[in-house]
């Protein structure tokens, strides 16, 4: 770039690191023009490729932008506020601070809103949230956070029926996963999953055993198409527990 | 046509084969070490660390995702995106919105890979990037199903403008005959200017040379099995009590941890940062291709260690 003042007008957004000061990548322009650069190269960025990076909350834009200099970089502190400073040392007194970003972790995310719905006590399959909890990339986090809720006693006899079918569709989808489950110590604690059985042994070593009596070869009647209507929620106060 | 009606049509292939070939200046054969090298060597395939996407279905949450976790530890696959989105109910739109006339031709049902250098994931400048990993798959996957398949570019290369990609499909071996008969003619036989679109002597090189090279395509799904190597991106942050640069703990964990797992497959942990991120990428993808076209064999992860430390030093 040429000696005119660049300025950072976009950074990448990253989950922070619990103790460490972390690069990201950045957008700059130079004083006075609007075209923009990746970084401090001269490599001009496709606005397209801006706002569809904005749109997927990836990138985002400064409300000021802050200049920069050779040898800086942006960094992220461990409190997720975003810096300008040199690329070797954040702590540098050249720093200058940008903004406060908010990424919550997925395990919050995700709880809130299995909290949320349990308080409304409907918790329809067809969910979009929910399915995607039941991802390849979250199923670990969503088993975590029902065991937490289950040894907490905010998940109980009385309304596990508004969660319960998040077991069928982990064990449905993931039928190899659930398998490893069989034996394995999740998070210290021991689960199965089994076909319309769930049971865990929690921290104070009391076995859990919950028998889900759905009849599973109904299962496809719990996940319909997407183009067919939305999904009436199962009457799950019909299932025995025990 | 879709890219199963070619597979169907051998004969298609074998014409695509033939005029592909016909195209380059075929004045002189591929040498008996090159012709060697590009049946066996490798293909490569780039996927990142993080993303932050909006939570499915609820646009005012947002949520961080790893990739090379679902990758390498809960899928244990590589997945085509047709595979990721029948599981995954986090897919998004980004990828809708790119690899527009593969998806067309019926190639969101395969995974992607080049015959060539691992190609930047984030971004196609050395300006901004971030970390990225590189999986090196074995070429036996050539030969795994009858479905596995090339095309002689990646179908948003300036190479295919106007072409039908029918035209452009190959069987696998097809692809790898007419790439050495290629690096033969129109790169002099120098195997780098290909491979890399770089030459690290001259230091001569386009961020662009993802557009020329094979693009290969297997089917649904590559298990992890299929890898044979893999750059590792190190982070390090800057740890302000002691007022240095540190390993961060998650990424040694990972590796010890799939390491115990997969002691097969050979790790190379690179060191990345944001700044000399894209140029460390291709270097650590460059060392290990170079040991392969050379002996036949993967790098020694010591030799790795030692030649990135001299060309990029540690932070």
């Amino acid at each position: 770039m040429d000696q005119k003042e660049i300025l950072v007008t976009h950074f990448y957004r990253r989950p922070p690191d619990p103790t460490l000061w972390i690069h990201t990548s950045f957008i700059t322009r130079k004083r006075g023009s609007n075209q923009r650069f990746w970084g401090l190269s001269n490599d001009v960025v496709d606005p397209r490729k801006i706002k569809a990076d904005v749109d997927d909350r990836g990138l985002k834009e400064l409300d000021v932008d802050i200049p920069i200099h050779e040898g800086e970089t942006v960094w992220i502190a461990p409190d997720q506020s975003v810096f300008v400073a040199d690329a070797r040392n954040p702590l540098a007194p050249s720093r200058r601070y940008i903004t406060q970003d908010k990424i919550p972790n997925p395990f919050d995310t995700i709880e809130k809103t299995i909290l949320k719905k349990i308080a409304a006590g409907a918790y329809p399959a067809k969910d979009k949230v929910t399915q995607s909890f039941c991802s390849p990339a979250q199923w670990k986090t969503l088993l975590a956070i029902l065991v937490k809720l289950l040894n907490n006693g905010e998940l109980n006899e009385k309304n596990f029926f508004t969660v319960g079918y998040l077991f069928l569709i982990l064990e449905a989808r993931y039928a190899e996963f659930n398998r490893e489950l069989n034996g394995y110590r999740f998070n210290g604690y021991y689960m199965t999953v089994s076909q319309g059985h769930l049971g865990f042994l929690n921290n104070k070593d009391l076995f859990y055993e919950w028998e889900i009596a759905i009849d599973t070869d109904s299962l496809e009647s719990y996940f319909p198409e997407p183009e067919e209507e939305d999904f009436v929620l199962p009457d799950f106060s019909k299932l025995s527990m025990s | 046509m879709t890219i199963d009606d070619v597979l169907e049509d051998k004969e298609l292939l074998k014409r695509n084969a033939e005029n592909l070939k016909a195209n380059i200046p075929p004045t002189r054969s591929p040498g008996v070490g090159l012709k060697k090298t590009l049946e066996t060597v490798f293909t490569t395939h780039t996927f990142g660390y993080e993303k932050i996407i909006p939570l499915f279905g609820d646009p005012d949450e947002e949520i961080a995702i790893y990739p090379y976790k679902s990758i390498l530890f809960e899928d244990k696959a590589l997945l085509s995106e047709h595979c990721r989105r029948s599981l995954d109910s986090q897919h998004h739109d980004s990828v809708v919105r790119t690899m527009k006339k593969a998806r067309n031709y019926g190639l969101d049902k395969f995974v992607f890979t080049y015959l060539g250098a691992h190609e930047y994931y984030y971004s196609r400048s050395r300006g901004v990037n971030m970390p990225a990993f590189g999986v090196f798959l074995s070429s036996k996957l050539d030969n795994r199903d009858e479905k596995a398949n090339a095309t002689m570019y990646d179908l948003e290369s300036h190479l295919v403008a106007g072409r039908d990609p029918s035209e452009l499909t190959l069987a696998p071996s097809d692809a790898r005959d007419i790439t050495g008969f290629e690096i033969a003619n129109r790169y002099d036989d120098k195997f780098h200017d290909y491979w890399c679109g770089l030459n690290y002597e001259t230091k001569n090189g386009s961020d662009e040379s993802w557009a020329s090279k094979r693009e290969f395509h297997y089917y649904d799904k590559v298990s992890i099995e299929h890898i044979e190597a893999i750059i590792w991106p190190i982070q390090k942050g800057f740890d302000a009590q002691l007022g240095q640069f540190v390993v961060r703990a998650d990424i040694s964990d990972d590796i010890r941890k799939f390491r115990k797992n997969h002691s097969r497959i050979h790790i190379y942990p690179y060191e990345w940062n944001s700044p000399e991120g894209k140029d460390r990428f291709h270097y650590a993808s460059f060392l290990v291709v170079d040991e392969f076209q050379r002996t036949q064999k993967y790098l020694h992860p010591d030799s790795f260690r030692d030649s990135f430390a001299s060309k990029f030093p540690a932070w």
